[in-house]
């Protein structure tokens, strides 16, 4: 463990604390004859307590002003977090109302919660209650963008997750990119804890067949589960409800892309975030699957040692003042 | 009660300049323990670094230590110099620009706590994550300023690029900054050099597999090829098309060089302020002044106070001077 001080020069008053040693002062009682006092072994004892402490005392203050810290160090952690890649939708049809609002004009447009920031808002929860995990961050629209390398720090990860409210999303959508290159993320990473990708997004696509089975693949071959959080667009009929109709990829494309995920050996789920408990289900979720013991490294910020050298000060100060209140000034 | 009339006894028994010091220094002690804090006002940074990630700044005419660097290495190696020498308590955000806006990553974290993060997705910035071929650079600006201008008015907008716009732009009609200039400051950086160099192109792979050509790229304006309506090339008020043949036979478009002056221009429209780094080394000192800082109030130890007042009276009260032993009277 290494120490740091703030103020090393303070410590060159460090012999100032042998000052009560060398330039002692002591009351003395007038009384005839010492021979006449009995001797006191408790008395001799508070005698060269009397002497050691003050200079104690002045030392530690010393070193309490100069300022006692432990720098930040690396130090290994066992933990069992997950490796989350988020892949967000930042193409333009995020920035439409969510269709989990009530609306009472069917065509207003203005004052209700665009998808994005009801997906952004999700997203910031989910990420505040996963203290442990280690977050990636992958935007989409025409081109995946990593934002984001993994990282356990909330601060950057929320910053992330927050720049997607300043502008306006990106034009198109192509969610089989995205997909690849979110799973891409795990390629040459040791599996040290389960792997997920979290995909984002308000709509789906059908994704032609070389792309579906590339998909596939890589999951199967990463071990990545795939979640979906679902942001429904308004008017749209969702992933959960049966459209009966042979065009049913065509009126909800959503739908399709949920039913090839779930056609996929590879585990999958999907939430929807217009009923509240499907965040709390999430994160239960993650909590549930397998993590293998992951070694990993934390930064422990800089330790303050000054308030408990003060501490100690005072401490054997307070013994000194009841020493005082002990002796005897005068023989009655 | 006994025990306090004790104490109450004591005290008035033993009372000298002794026990009144230790007892001074005791409260003294007893307030450093409070953590006394008071605000001190400091020069931290908060930017925001815009990079252009358009093909153009693939040409590899920037050096470092000697060898030949893309000039988007030369950007990410000079902002991650400045990334080391940026004071506890900055900000830094990334952000990329192609086509014609401005693409925030992450908006501004804290430097020290998020160094190991901040500098792997620096690592990360690549020509890959543009979204489209084109490289609007007045206009990629301007979405930069107004990205900032949501984050606080103490962000400054870092903006590097080699001002190659591509599709060029008409000097008449040029993107007009419709914001108040001045209300963001920031700077725009020019990466670069001065001799026109052939843009590479690459494949997804990162590959090189040849050159951009003359005939691949716009060599005129968009105003100058006239509209494309019903009539072919249709001339547009007010634009000269007659020496347009002529200009795209001549044209250079697909060779690219660091265009200071357009870069200058558009740092005095915006009044930015405008930089042309040798060396990453440079673009930090030249950031770190202190006209780019702010003042930020951060909260100060200072138990040294009690601390030190404290002391003093110890050393008051167990040292003496006199080298007379010090009697009372009966």
């Amino acid at each position: 463990m290494s120490i740091g001080v703030a103020y090393p020069w303070v410590l060159w008053l460090l012999p100032l604390c042998l000052a009560p040693l060398i330039f002692r002062r002591q009351n003395t009682v007038s009384y005839p004859s010492l021979m006449m006092i009995p001797r006191d072994r408790l008395s001799e004892a508070i005698g060269v307590l009397q002497r050691i402490v003050p200079v104690l005392l002045i030392a530690i203050l010393i070193i309490a002003i100069s300022g006692l810290f432990r720098p930040p160090e690396e130090v290994e952690r066992i933990g069992t977090g997950a490796h989350i890649v988020l892949l967000l939708d930042r193409s333009r049809s995020m920035d439409q109302p969510f269709g989990g609002q009530t609306f009472n004009d069917p065509l207003a447009t203005a004052g209700f919660d665009s998808k994005g920031t009801v997906a952004r808002r999700a997203l910031s929860d989910f990420v505040a209650s996963r203290g442990e995990d280690m977050f990636g961050m992958v935007v989409f629209s025409t081109y995946p963008i990593q934002v984001l390398p993994l990282t356990d720090k909330q601060d950057v990860i929320q910053a992330a997750i927050q720049a997607g409210n300043i502008g306006r999303g990106l034009s198109e959508t192509d969610v089989g990119l995205g997909l690849i290159q979110a799973i891409r993320f795990f390629e040459n990473r040791p599996f040290t804890g389960s792997r997920i990708v979290m995909l984002i997004s308000d709509g789906g696509a059908k994704l032609d067949l070389r792309t579906r089975e590339r998909i596939e693949n890589l999951l199967e071959r990463h071990r990545v589960v795939l979640y979906w959080i679902y942001i429904r667009s308004r008017n749209s009929p969702g992933i959960w409800n049966d459209v009966d109709n042979p065009a049913s990829g065509e009126i909800a494309p959503a739908r399709a892309l949920h039913e090839f995920f779930e056609s996929m050996d590879t585990p999958y789920r999907a939430y929807d975030t217009e009923n509240p408990q499907a965040l709390e289900r999430a994160i239960t979720d993650v909590n549930r699957l397998q993590n293998l013991p992951v070694r990993y490294k934390v930064l422990v910020p800089r330790r303050d040692f000054s308030g408990i050298c003060y501490g100690i000060a005072l401490a054997l100060l307070l013994l000194m003042i009841a020493e005082k209140l002990l002796e005897i000034t005068r023989w009655r | 009660m006994t025990l306090l009339s004790e104490l109450q006894k004591r005290i008035r028994m033993n009372l000298d300049t002794q026990l009144v010091l230790l007892l001074i220094a005791s409260i003294l002690l007893f307030a450093a323990l409070g953590r006394p804090t008071a605000e001190l006002e400091r020069d931290v940074y908060r930017f925001v670094f815009t990079f252009d990630v358009t093909q153009s700044m693939n040409v590899s005419d920037a050096s470092l230590h000697g060898a030949p660097v893309t000039r988007l290495d030369f950007a990410k190696a000079a902002v991650r110099r400045t990334l080391e020498l940026l004071p506890c308590g900055s900000q830094i955000g990334l952000a990329i620009f192609t086509e014609h806006r401005s693409f925030l990553l992450f908006s501004p974290v804290e430097v020290c706590d998020n160094y190991t993060a901040i500098s792997t997705m620096l690592d990360k910035i690549d020509w890959r994550m543009a979204w489209a071929a084109r490289s609007e650079v007045a206009k990629g600006l301007y979405s930069s300023l107004s990205l900032a201008s949501s984050l606080g008015k103490e962000t400054r907008v870092i903006f590097l690029s080699d001002g190659h716009e591509a599709p060029p732009v008409h000097p008449e009609y040029r993107p007009q900054y419709s914001g108040t200039p001045g209300e963001i400051s920031g700077a725009i950086i020019g990466i670069g050099g001065s001799n026109p160099t052939p843009i590479p192109r690459l494949n997804y792979e990162g590959k090189v597999v040849g050159n951009w050509t003359a005939r691949e790229v716009l060599q005129v304006d968009t105003y100058s090829l006239g509209r494309g309506a019903n009539v072919e090339a249709e001339p547009m008020v007010g634009v000269d098309m007659s020496d347009v043949a002529r200009r795209i036979a001549e044209g250079t478009e697909h060779l690219s060089s660091l265009r200071e002056g357009y870069l200058q221009q558009l740092a005095r429209e915006t009044r930015f302020d405008y930089f042309r780094p040798e060396t990453p080394q440079q673009l930090g000192n030249w950031l770190t002044q202190s006209t780019f800082a702010y003042h930020k109030a951060t909260d100060t130890d200072l138990r040294w106070v009690p601390g030190i007042l404290a002391m003093l009276s110890l050393l008051l009260a167990y040292v003496t001077v006199t080298a007379f032993r010090h009697t009372r009277p009966v």
